[in-house]
């Protein structure tokens, strides 16, 4: 479970942000990939929320912090499914 | 924590609503409550500074307890030309509620009116999605990702209506259009004409009903989809549109060749050259991109910027017969995205180029019947600057 999801979002990852050697580490955040700003979160989040057939609430998205908050959100809404 | 000081924050105007309310303005962070006049008593007691104690005491002893909203809104569809404050006039008497204690900490501190030290910090943004904080584009992006919508389509429906066809009854028909197409019917005719981040085109095909020849350009394809779909099959045959990374014109040599152009338009794309934090790529590379423009004009070729002017996102204040703005950041910009008019210059210097002359577009009479208040601010306050540009020889 944990190993599908990291790889899941490693995917997603590397589509949004263009770059097919991104490593995800939990503890990674926007001023470790080039290409994270502004602009491509927004393009992340609807990604992230169209592969896994979720919604999050805007508040939870304004609490995340790095990858591994993340993955506990999407944790969170897999095991509400 | 009883030790805590509380501090009344000197940002916050307080403004006479009628009715027995006030509006309490965070003019730095635009943040706004609408709440009772007996909230002035409250915050009064934090002026200089006052132990949380001493206030929770103060408010206890209160025979009503403050009743209280907060009426911040960033009304992503309407730009803030219509709502440079974040004002959310909906909001009314029916919507405040009496407040506990702890909710009315919350919501003075959340809007910046307390805070916690002295003298007080900016609000610092923690994540893409801590709202209301960081620069104007920066609150944009936030916006569009809680309503899940790609930044660029959002230029597109707050700008355009009809299709694309037409431009929204807002500061960009009344003072942007209307100065544009009067300088393309005066400055055009028979120019070859070059429209760097032509977006989906708009004033692109209008160029072309004057210019000898016109190219549009940008980088985002989907722009230049629309773009040659609606106004090239149709139009005059003297209209092109492509992709071009204007970072590398290697790629687009049998398109742009040096020296080319009479005349090179850059619309609402220059204030991005110095956003560090919205676009740091053109930020960085700022000077590649305009020597790249300046390789395409001809010698006596004429580089036309149409930017929007550094009083821009001043919030506007008073009324329609006396409307007044306040000035909060100028060098030092943290919500501001464009340049200072010396880093403008400076940086025109640095890439070899000079300033012909700058502009500052009036706004058409018609716009009052639209909005009074902006037509009066902006009849004063000027919302764009054109600034013509040619190689220093």
């Amino acid at each position: 479970m944990e190993n599908n999801l990291h790889g899941d979002l490693e995917r997603i990852f590397r589509e949004v942000f263009e770059d097919q050697k991104l490593t995800l580490k939990d503890e990674m955040t926007a001023r470790d990939v080039e290409k994270w700003d502004s602009l491509t979160h927004v393009a992340l989040v609807v990604a992230v929320e169209e592969f896994f057939h979720v919604k999050f609430r805007n508040a939870e998205i304004a609490r995340l912090k790095c990858v591994g908050d993340l993955k506990k959100l999407v944790t969170k809404y897999n095991k509400m499914s | 924590m009883s030790s805590a000081m509380l501090y009344f924050d000197p940002g916050t105007l307080i403004i006479p609503m009628g009715n027995g309310l006030v509006r309490l303005f965070q003019v730095f962070s635009r943040r706004n409550v609408l709440a009772e006049q007996s909230i002035c008593s409250f915050i009064n007691r934090c002026v200089g500074g006052c132990e949380r104690k001493a206030f929770e005491d103060f408010y206890e002893a209160a025979p009503e307890k403050p009743k209280a909203v907060d009426a911040t809104t960033f009304t992503l569809w309407d730009h803030a030309f219509s709502n440079s404050d974040f004002f959310d006039r909906t909001v009314s008497v029916d919507n405040l509620e009496a407040l506990s204690f702890d909710n009315l900490l919350d919501l003075l501190m959340e809007c910046g009116i307390l805070c916690l030290q002295w003298p007080p910090a900016w609000p610092v943004k923690e994540s893409f999605g801590d709202r209301f904080k960081g620069s104007f584009h920066e609150q944009i992006a936030t916006e569009c990702l809680f309503h899940r919508t790609k930044p660029a389509e959002w230029w597109l429906k707050q700008k355009f209506e009809g299709g694309l066809s037409a431009i929204r009854p807002t500061p960009y028909r009344f003072i942007e259009e209307a100065f544009l197409t009067q300088y393309f019917a005066e400055a055009l005719t028979e120019k070859d004409v070059l429209d760097v981040g032509c977006g989906t085109g708009y004033f692109t095909h209008t160029m072309a009903e004057y210019a000898k020849t016109v190219i549009g350009i940008d980088y985002n394809s989907e722009y230049i989809d629309v773009a040659k779909k609606k106004w090239v099959l149709e139009g005059p045959g003297n209209l092109s549109f492509e992709v071009v990374d204007i970072f590398d014109l290697s790629q687009a040599r049998e398109l742009l060749k040096p020296e080319q152009f009479d005349i090179v338009f850059l619309i609402d794309i220059f204030l991005f050259l110095f956003d560090r934090t919205y676009a740091p790529d053109l930020f960085d590379n700022r000077s590649v991109v305009m020597r790249n423009i300046s390789s395409l004009l001809k010698t006596d070729g004429v580089m036309a910027i149409l930017d929007p002017h550094p009083l821009w996102l001043t919030p506007w204040l008073g009324s329609a017969d006396m409307p007044f703005g306040i000035l909060t950041e100028y060098r030092d910009r943290k919500f501001k995205v464009t340049p200072t008019l010396e880093e403008l210059t400076s940086f025109l210097y640095e890439c070899n180029m000079r300033i012909r002359r700058i502009l500052e577009p009036p706004i058409q009479e018609q716009a009052k019947t639209v909005d009074s208040l902006g037509h009066a601010f902006m009849s004063q306050i000027p919302q764009w600057w054109f600034v013509e540009v040619e190689k220093a020889l």
